[in-house]
């Protein structure tokens, strides 16, 4: 894998979560409402981010689909949440994999820093967290 | 930023005499770090360990997020440096049901760290501890010369603010 992989890979993957949250945030509880919000922000400033680093390697970034296919039916608060723990956890694995990949040290600190977040994401949705996210699947 | 530093400080001081021999290999700046990291996961430990021992109605849970630095102690090559566990990790599975009763009752020293005996209190600082090792593992990290070890340490990072935000706020 290359720089440019993980990068699109991680495109890819902030596509998937734009496209989720709002599947899922009509859903959401109210008191989940902020989080989910602020989320969704969260993923699409980093996604517009990621596609300026593309376009910066002369690459063509991927682009999003016009639908994704949702795991399992998400028609209320639980379901909702556990879409958005899901879309969190996957993304851990997409940014260690672009930690691994960054030589220079800003992009290296923007995609630990973007592992740690969504890692916290993913652990206020899910009620867990493993040792190491993003390298081996939480316990339980 | 200040607790950190500190620990960083700590560690480094703890450098075992050998390491400082003239006719030793010196480190490489990422075996350095390697020890520095695994030090300071065994800081991390030994709080939670006096804090089990202070506050046992939390030891459930404060067990796991212990484990959790034991794991990352252990990931980063510790070199034996692990703080002792105070349950035995290499129960049989026999062992496992007996755990609650069988777990010897750890005994304060003078060497632990101090835990606020107001259990909101001790919980805000492990907290505070975290996310304190959070950030100094996020700026190890960008010093990592092994591509595999800046993973694994942003790894270690993301763990720690997970188990920030995971922390009951009250018993």
């Amino acid at each position: 894998m290359s720089t440019l992989d993980a990068l699109q890979a991680v495109l890819a993957g902030e596509h998937a979560c734009v496209y989720g949250y709002g599947v899922l945030g009509p859903y959401a509880a109210e008191h989940d409402q902020p989080t989910v919000s602020s989320a969704y922000d969260a993923h699409r400033f980093r996604r517009d981010m990621i596609t300026e680093l593309v376009r910066a390697r002369s690459a063509e970034p991927v682009a999003s689909l016009p639908a994704y296919a949702v795991p399992f039916p998400v028609d209320d608060a639980g379901s909702a949440r556990r879409l958005a723990g899901l879309l969190e956890e996957r993304l851990t694995v997409l940014y260690a994999d672009l930690v691994a990949e960054s030589a220079h040290s800003d992009l290296r600190e923007a995609s630990a820093r973007a592992l740690m977040e969504t890692a916290v994401l993913a652990a206020r949705w899910t009620g867990r967290t493993s040792p190491l996210p993003g390298l081996d699947p939480p316990a339980g | 930023m200040l607790g950190g530093t500190a620990l960083v400080a700590a560690a480094c001081t703890r450098e075992p005499a050998g390491a400082l021999r003239p006719s030793a290999t010196p480190p490489t700046p990422d075996e350095r770090l390697r020890r520095v990291i695994a030090a300071a996961e065994a800081e991390l430990v030994a709080l939670y360990a006096a804090t089990r021992v202070v506050h046992p109605q939390l030891a459930e849970v404060l067990a796991l997020v212990e484990d959790h630095h034991r794991r990352h102690s252990a990931a980063v090559g510790s070199s034996g440096r692990v703080a002792p566990a105070v349950r035995p990790t290499s129960a049989t599975p026999d062992d496992a049901s007996a755990t609650e009763s069988a777990t010897p009752t750890p005994v304060p020293t003078a060497t632990d760290p101090p835990v606020a005996a107001d259990p909101e209190a001790a919980l805000r600082a492990l907290r505070a501890a975290e996310q304190t090792a959070a950030e100094a593992r996020l700026r190890a990290c960008l010093r990592c010369e092994d591509p595999a070890l800046a993973e694994l340490v942003a790894a270690i990072a993301a763990g720690e603010a997970a188990n920030s935000v995971l922390l009951p706020t009250a018993p």
